[in-house]
């Protein structure tokens, strides 16, 4: 139902000829409506959100959190395939908070003191004495497990939110240039969904109008047929065209900084996971821990703009900070520092105590916090406006 | 994971200093030939650690938990932030919670009367500590409580003939602590809390008690100080005595039972409201926005007929 913006002119010429030479026009032409945001201001705002929501309990806050989101993806989401994310990922949080809870009955710990009701309960031999399946269903329990389950869930919605608004494909533009094979696997992987969606949809629109209404097994033959000669087509034109610009080509680089260059990417991971280790085990000696992480993040880093040598490459049209993306990100990094601050206060509404129940409050200054994240709505380009002048 | 962790943590409850646990057990706890005599149900000995000394109480009655045996002793608990079922604070120690790390946080024990301590592999929520056992609760880096288990004993058969007229102030005999509802003209104040859900208000049920008396400074009354007949002569003698706590060993009446902030006042129900209508009005706004866009965004299908094998969708090639 949503398609993309690309001018129905260019659309109806048939000879796949043409087809290529308009291929390769269309980004100057039609492609950019709007100015879009940068994608990575949109993720950072979104897991600005995500880290405020990952540290609460109370259902107010969660549920401000998702209504935030929302409003935003409502506001300043695009007509792209991946704009329907939110909604997508607001069901994938509903399974989550189903499956926190039901795994919650079934092995419930035990806690509470308010009995709703006594599932009969399995006999476990002794070595397995620390798990329970069945018993008493707790009321303190079961709140604690949906509002465990609701913190994921709103989680996941910002991720929803991020992948409604942002654009993966100019997010993976954005990559430094070391890593481009991946990002261009990557991006070849990403066009796939949308694209084999597209070639369905036109797939079945054409056998409809020449009346074709053939219902059951037939129509997987129908339509496979045709949807994977499309994708096959659009392989050889994708790799042609890539190859015509010069994809693939690396710069003359001596054999002795290649390996030098492999050195360090692999002692600077090594390092780093070293080094995480360390900081996370309360047990081993201190210079394992965060010195160990930092060189190993310097190696690393030398290592990409070593390798980035390789790989001389120019960016067109590049996305560019500007005061908009800064806004959007800072209104983010302003909800997680309103619910670290709160909880360094020693904000008990942020967690509410389920042991006795009581009843949520909307914790100040992390509700500011939480709603100054909704600017957004209004700081960022809206998709349905025109092009900015300087875009 | 989250269910696998706090099936583990339960375990182990809070707080600060480890060295000074045998010390302090060796010089406050309460004789545990004394308590023996005194228990009529399950005996819970907390051990504070460096932040306190050790102190002991008495679950009255069969409690169906190793969480209820501690709030039906006296000692009031909170759970870890996020983390429910895993103890944070007992008696509001530590203070602040510290998030119970591996080296300060709330052990749990159980033993035998005059047994050895054995660390619990069960969560004090799901284990049902048996009539006549001993609990232990120890802060620190897992060591066990600093003090031998008190006794404690299984209640008694009821005998046949309480004395129901018996004032409060006197030296309950152990029949009418009994949780078997046998007398029901006995009901001194010294009836289990399974028992006597309507005795004194400050004996609530163990987990649901809110705003207990303000607790006596943990450490301020330690274990050496128990009288010499424990509890009996004097500590239910008054209407304020929690009916279901007979103090084993220096655990006063005034126990604070309850750290959660008390419920209620206006500022939490202005919370509570505010936040609903703020949730509610953003969805809603975010509801009818999405609305307006779809209908002033037409959905652009396009009239011609489509070729499968046109290109992708323009986005497709960015």
């Amino acid at each position: 139902m949503r398609e993309g913006p690309g001018p129905p002119a260019a659309r109806n010429k048939g000879a796949r000829t043409a087809n290529v030479t308009d291929r390769f026009r269309r980004p100057f032409a039609a492609d950019y409506p709007a100015r879009s945001l940068h994608p990575g201001a949109w993720w950072l705002w979104a897991l600005g959100l995500g880290t405020a929501a990952s540290r609460s309990t109370n259902p107010l806050l969660l549920g401000l959190v998702l209504a935030v989101a929302g409003f935003v993806v409502a506001a300043r989401r695009s007509t792209q395939p991946w704009a329907d994310a939110y909604g997508v990922f607001l069901r994938l949080g509903l399974i989550v908070i189903a499956i926190r809870t039901v795994l919650h009955i079934v092995f419930g710990g035990g806690f509470g003191s308010t009995v709703l009701v006594t599932l009969p309960q399995a006999p476990l031999p002794g070595w397995a004495s620390g798990v329970r399946i069945g018993g008493p269903v707790t009321a303190e329990g079961l709140v604690a497990a949906v509002t465990d389950g609701l913190r994921l869930a709103v989680l996941l919605a910002c991720v929803g939110a991020a992948n409604a608004l942002a654009n993966p494909k100019r997010l993976l533009r954005s990559l430094p240039a070391a890593l481009y094979e991946v990002s261009v696997a990557v991006v070849v992987t990403l066009s796939t969904a949308p694209q084999l969606i597209t070639s369905a949809r036109q797939v079945r629109r054409a056998r409809q109008l020449r009346g074709d209404r053939a219902r059951g097994p037939r129509v997987l033959r129908t339509v496979l047929v045709p949807v994977l000669q499309d994708a096959l087509d659009r392989s050889i034109a994708l790799a042609a065209a890539m190859d015509s610009r010069g994809y693939g080509r690396t710069a003359g680089v001596p054999p002795a900084v290649r390996r030098a260059t492999a050195a360090m990417l692999l002692a600077g991971l090594l390092g780093m996971c070293i080094g995480v280790y360390g900081l996370l085990d309360a047990g081993s000696p201190v210079l394992i821990g965060l010195p160990m992480l930092l060189l190993g993040a310097a190696m690393a880093a030398g290592g990409l703009l070593l390798a980035a040598r390789r790989v001389p490459r120019t960016r067109y049209r590049p996305d560019r900070w500007r005061a908009r993306e800064a806004a959007v990100a800072l209104s983010g990094l302003a909800a997680v520092v309103a619910v670290l601050a709160a909880e360094a206060l020693g904000d008990t509404d942020l967690v509410p105590p389920v042991a006795p129940l009581t009843w949520p409050s909307l914790p100040l200054l992390p509700a500011v916090g939480v709603l100054a994240a909704v600017l957004p709505a209004w700081v960022a380009p809206s998709p349905d406006s025109p092009p900015e002048a300087a875009a | 994971m989250t269910t696998g962790r706090r099936r583990l943590l339960p375990l182990v409850l809070i707080a600060g200093g480890v060295l000074a646990a045998t010390a302090a057990g060796g010089a406050v706890a309460a004789p545990p030939a004394r308590a023996a005599a005194a228990c009529q149900g399950v005996a819970v000995a907390v051990d504070f650690g460096s932040l306190g000394g050790i102190q002991a109480g008495c679950a009255i009655g069969d409690p169906a938990s190793g969480l209820a045996a501690l709030s039906g002793a006296g000692f009031g608990y909170t759970f870890v932030p996020r983390q429910p079922g895993l103890v944070c604070q007992i008696n509001s120690t530590p203070n602040p919670c510290n998030g119970a790390p591996p080296d300060a946080y709330w052990s749990y024990w159980h033993a035998k009367p005059g047994g050895s301590w054995t660390y619990s592999n069960l969560g004090a929520g799901s284990y049902n500590p048996a009539p006549g056992s001993v609990e232990g609760w120890s802060f620190g880096a897992g060591q066990p409580p600093g003090i031998a288990p008190p006794a404690a004993e299984s209640p008694a058969p009821p005998p046949p003939s309480p004395t129901p007229t018996q004032p409060p102030a006197q030296q309950p005999a152990p029949a009418p602590r009994l949780p078997v509802p046998a007398a029901p003209g006995g009901t001194t104040a010294t009836a289990a809390p399974n028992a006597a859900p309507n005795a004194a208000p400050n004996a609530g049920r163990p987990g649901t008690s809110s705003g207990g008396p303000p607790a006596a400074s943990p450490g301020a009354s330690p274990g050496g100080s128990a009288p010499e007949q424990p509890s009996h002569g004097e500590v239910p003698s008054s209407a304020t005595g929690p009916a279901g706590v007979v103090p084993l060993s220096g655990v006063s009446a005034g126990q604070d039972r309850a750290q959660p902030p008390a419920v209620g006042g206006g500022g939490r129900a202005l919370g509570l409201v505010a936040g609903v209508a703020l949730v509610g009005g953003l969805g809603c706004a975010a509801w009818w926005t999405a609305r307006r866009r779809s209908r002033h965004t037409v959905p652009p299908e396009p009239a011609g007929p489509h070729d499968p094998g046109l290109p992708p969708e323009p986005a497709g090639r960015e």
